[in-house]
């Protein structure tokens, strides 16, 4: 090893001090930043893996929004045509719906603008997982089917 | 020899006591967050499993039911139950067409905790005889039918449950459909 050429290095610490005869090298720029940036990974990783428990449970609730959605549209769909009475907003009751937060669904009926005879049906389901959501189905009925 | 003409200090007692207890305050909330983890990792593969099983049965249910032509109270060794769902499909030919008065039938039924799609086709359908799990982990399933009359059966409703336990918690996802015989 060449002690010229390491003293001449970092003249400033190895110089006449007598305080500072025990000559500590400290921890390079490049060695900080890149152990920051491993703990700043593993740190990510963590939070990434967090995020999946919001997620799945967001999944979940709209799974279930869409099936009291479908369920009901079932129940319409099944309804004969002249009972479909018309109605801006009926509540749906569904024990599915107290598995989401604030859950609650409407279905709608009304005549369809355009063409006589026959009905829209709208389904909406809506809930809250830290924002507003929901679920519309729509569909239309006319007496004996839309394709005869 | 520079090594010794400098005269190293060792590390005082102070010192060696502080970096152990340092480093065992490390290692435990390196460890308590990996326990976390792989805690965390288990159930909400548990969730994911259990939710998937739900909708992939009630979606197999659903499809079938549409298609039916009738619910049956019996067939072959099969007798419908609340836990068996018995129906009546009409068979296709393998250009897609109906082949008339010919029927397949497909039961579900559990088979453990596994609720099985078994299909039994006639030897004039495109169908191919099979038994399939459709969910898995089923701790409760029951079919209501809207007639005690299996003849009159025009609509079913089916509610599934699936649980799983993760060791330490049991996590269950329930959810129901009903689905309405388009055919008669």
């Amino acid at each position: 090893m060449n002690l010229k050429n390491s003293t001449t290095s970092i003249p400033i610490r190895s110089n006449t001090d007598p305080k500072c005869r025990n000559v500590q090298a400290g921890m390079s720029l490049i060695e900080v930043v890149v152990s920051l940036f491993l703990v700043l990974v593993l740190l990510l990783v963590y939070v990434a893996a967090l995020n999946t428990v919001a997620l799945v449970k967001r999944n979940n609730y709209s799974d279930l929004a869409f099936r009291v959605a479908s369920k009901q549209m079932e129940t319409l769909r099944g309804t004969p045509f002249g009972s479909l009475g018309d109605t801006s907003g009926t509540a749906i009751s569904d024990a599915m719906l107290s598995q989401i937060p604030s859950g609650a669904g409407t279905y709608a009926i009304s005549d369809d603008p355009d063409m006589d005879g026959v009905k829209d049906i709208t389904v909406t389901v809506t809930w809250n997982d830290g924002k507003d959501k929901s679920a519309v189905l729509q569909t239309r009925a006319a007496s004996g089917g839309l394709n005869p | 020899m520079r090594k010794f003409s400098r005269g190293q200090s060792a590390f005082t007692l102070i010192e060696v006591i502080i970096t152990i207890a340092l480093t065992v305050m490390i290692v435990a909330v390196i460890a308590n967050m990996f326990l976390t983890q792989s805690r965390l990792y288990r159930s909400q593969n548990a969730k994911l499993d259990t939710s998937a099983s739900v909708r992939a049965g009630l979606d197999s249910i659903d499809d079938d039911v549409r298609a039916a032509d009738q619910v049956l109270a019996s067939y072959s060794t099969f007798t419908a139950s609340s836990q068996t769902l018995i129906l009546q499909i009409q068979s296709v030919d393998s250009t897609q067409a109906l082949v008339a008065d010919t029927y397949d039938y497909v039961v579900y039924t559990l088979s453990g905790t596994d609720l099985t799609r078994q299909i039994f086709p006639d030897a004039a359908s495109v169908r191919i005889a099979t038994t399939r799990t459709v969910a898995r982990h089923v701790s409760d399933l029951s079919f209501v039918l809207n007639s005690a009359d299996y003849a009159d059966v025009t609509e079913v409703a089916t509610s599934l449950t699936s649980s799983e336990s993760t060791g330490n918690q049991t996590v269950a996802f329930t959810s129901d459909s009903n689905s309405k015989l388009r055919n008669n």
